[in-house]
């Protein structure tokens, strides 16, 4: 590669990097979950214009199996699906405080294992992992005895 | 304003992302062909429901839905341990290399019924792995040591030490990646592991195909037809069917029992229980078999079924907590008939203007302006002369009616 060329591509990756960081970082996550799930709907569909669909009141356990269904219910006030890509059906949960220690209890217990595989924001979470890095979504990291948020990494 | 500020977004970490990339072309997601377990099953279960939902037949798949829910298979590609960073082998225990996460366990499964994918030994193959997101990355295709039985738990000493097909950032093309490979020197039924270690983060994703390796001559020939099915433990809803074995050239992966043409359940053993038939009914039932390549046998000899007459039953609905905007309601259900109810489901008016929100002690469908109720895998039934309960909350918009009238398994209910 031409020294230009590699400047030119150098030049690029430093301000598109710039640009994306900072247009991330206002990308936050920020629904009005006064709305319950259409909240988390509406602000997903300003963010991506999918998610317009948003499907309500259909069983939580036929969605994610009993096991994961006996950790999350407690801490669920409202959840629904919608599509956005990849998704063709993406849980949106409203969520009440608990979900940490019920997966910290489970762990301990064996019923389950790694960590949660929801994408947490503040007050709710979305039942995927790709793209999710650019709502400004975290994942949680437990063990028995603790939990943390982490940033999710770039897909 | 904020969709633009979306788009800039987008545009401009996609731009970031390709110049870091340096415009490599790699994967993310699951292996296509030979079709992973989530892949196949997912492709099942689409087929089953006639789109729109997911309602496997295949019996594996059938299984792993009831244990790991239908979000594994939306979710198909999504088979990953975040955190993995080249350790798959340390951080994943035998019996979870098929799904090392919650989320995936059900896909551990060890039986001999999942969807399989027939190959030649020796062949050189074009191997597909959908790409939904471009990262670079090795990907590792392991297969199963002669001699392995896919009854029992993989584990890691069951696959060869070397992969046989190993490559790093293959090409994409039409939303997939593919790759020629040439296939291992096996026969019979194998899984390939596929291990994808992403090289840009500590991600990697799993998956295990299964497949059946072959002379290189399709199998055409189906199971014979099953011997006669006898009827038993017949209720008002449900009648359990045991029939002698079928067999096959290859082997009998499966059996579907079906009344008419429509088949009302599956099983992978010579048994199975029919549920959700309706009460003072003919029915005229029999067996087929299926084998790895998909063949069907001839039908088995009918076995005339008339299912019994449901017990009486009463359905107390009460609200112990209402709120502005919202309810919960509980429900017990009580069979003073002189025999058990089995596999209970309660149907309901569910107008609009409500939604349901949490349910507990049973999973509830609301479709059509009716709620359906079934019980959890602990209250299932409701044994003669005794009860069960569960509960809902629901939110709601303006006024709503307490339900008039209940039907338990196509029966009424008394109701108070």
């Amino acid at each position: 590669m031409k020294r230009a060329q590699k400047q030119v591509l150098v030049a690029l990756l430093v301000v598109g990097s710039v640009v994306c960081a900072l247009l991330v970082a206002r990308a936050e996550p920020t629904p009005d979950l006064t709305k319950g799930v259409d909240g988390i709907a509406a602000w997903l569909h300003e963010l991506t214009g999918e998610c317009a669909d948003v499907r309500k009141g259909e069983d939580f356990t036929a969605f994610v199996g009993p096991v994961r269904a006996d950790v999350y219910l407690p801490s669920v006030v409202e959840w629904g699906t919608c599509r956005k890509q990849p998704y063709e059906q993406l849980g949106l949960i409203v969520l009440r405080p608990g979900i940490e220690e019920a997966w910290r209890n489970a762990l301990a217990r064996g019923e389950v294992r790694g960590d949660p595989d929801l994408a947490f924001g503040d007050g709710f979470a979305l039942t995927g992992s790709i793209g999710m890095e650019h709502l400004g979504l975290k994942r949680l990291e437990c063990t028995p005895g603790s939990c943390s948020f982490v940033q999710i990494e770039h897909h | 304003m904020r969709k633009r500020l979306a788009l800039v977004t987008v545009v401009a970490c996609t731009a970031a992302v390709l110049v870091n990339t340096g415009g490599t072309a790699v994967a993310h997601g699951s292996m296509v062909w030979p079709g992973s377990r989530t892949y196949l099953c997912y492709e099942d279960g689409r087929a089953g429901s006639g789109g729109g939902d997911i309602q496997p037949t295949n019996p594996a798949c059938v299984a792993a839905v009831a244990q790991g829910g239908k979000q594994p298979l939306w979710d198909w590609f999504g088979n990953l341990i975040s955190n993995a960073g080249g350790r798959s082998r340390e951080i994943i225990p035998d019996g979870h290399l098929c799904g090392p996460t919650t989320k995936y366990d059900a896909y551990n499964l060890a039986r001999a019924d999942w969807p399989v994918t027939r190959l030649t030994a020796n062949q050189t193959v074009t191997f597909r792995y959908n790409a939904w997101a471009p990262h670079p990355g090795t990907w590792e295709q392991y297969v199963t040591k002669d001699g392995f039985d896919v009854t029992k738990p993989l584990k890691w000493s069951d696959l060869e030490p070397v992969p046989f097909d190993k490559i790093t950032n293959p090409p994409l093309a039409s939303g997939e990646y593919s790759w020629q490979a040439r296939l291992p020197n096996k026969s019979g039924r194998h899984i390939i592991y596929s291990l994808w270690q992403r090289s840009d983060s500590p991600e990697a994703f799993y998956s295990c195909s299964d497949v059946q390796f072959g002379g290189g001559v399709p199998d055409t020939q189906p199971p014979t037809a099953p011997g006669a099915p006898v009827a038993s433990a017949i209720t008002g809803n449900s009648v359990k069917l045991d029939w002698p074995a079928a067999t096959d050239n290859v082997g009998v992966t499966g059996y579907r029992v079906q009344n008419g043409s429509q088949v009302v359940a599956t099983s992978a053993t010579t048994s199975a229980t029919v549920t959700g038939l309706t009460p003072n009914t003919d029915y005229s039932l029999t067996v087929v078999a299926l084998d790895a390549a998909g063949n069907v046998s001839p039908a088995s000899p009918s076995v005339a079924v008339r299912t019994g007459t449901v017990g009486t039953c009463a359905v107390a609905y009460t609200k112990p907590s209402t709120w502005n905007g919202g309810f919960t309601a509980n429900v017990k259900i009580t069979n003073s008939g002189p025999s058990a109810i089995s596999a209970w489901q309660l149907v309901w008016d569910f107008p609009a203007g409500q939604t349901l929100t949490q349910a507990w002690s049973s999973t509830i469908t609301v479709a059509n302006g009716k709620a359906t109720a079934k019980g959890a895998s602990y209250n299932a039934d409701v044994p003669a002369g005794g009860s069960v309960n569960f509960g809902f909350n629901v939110s709601t918009t303006g006024a709503v009616t307490d339900p008039a009238s209940f039907t338990l398994n196509g029966s009424a209910c008394t109701t108070g």
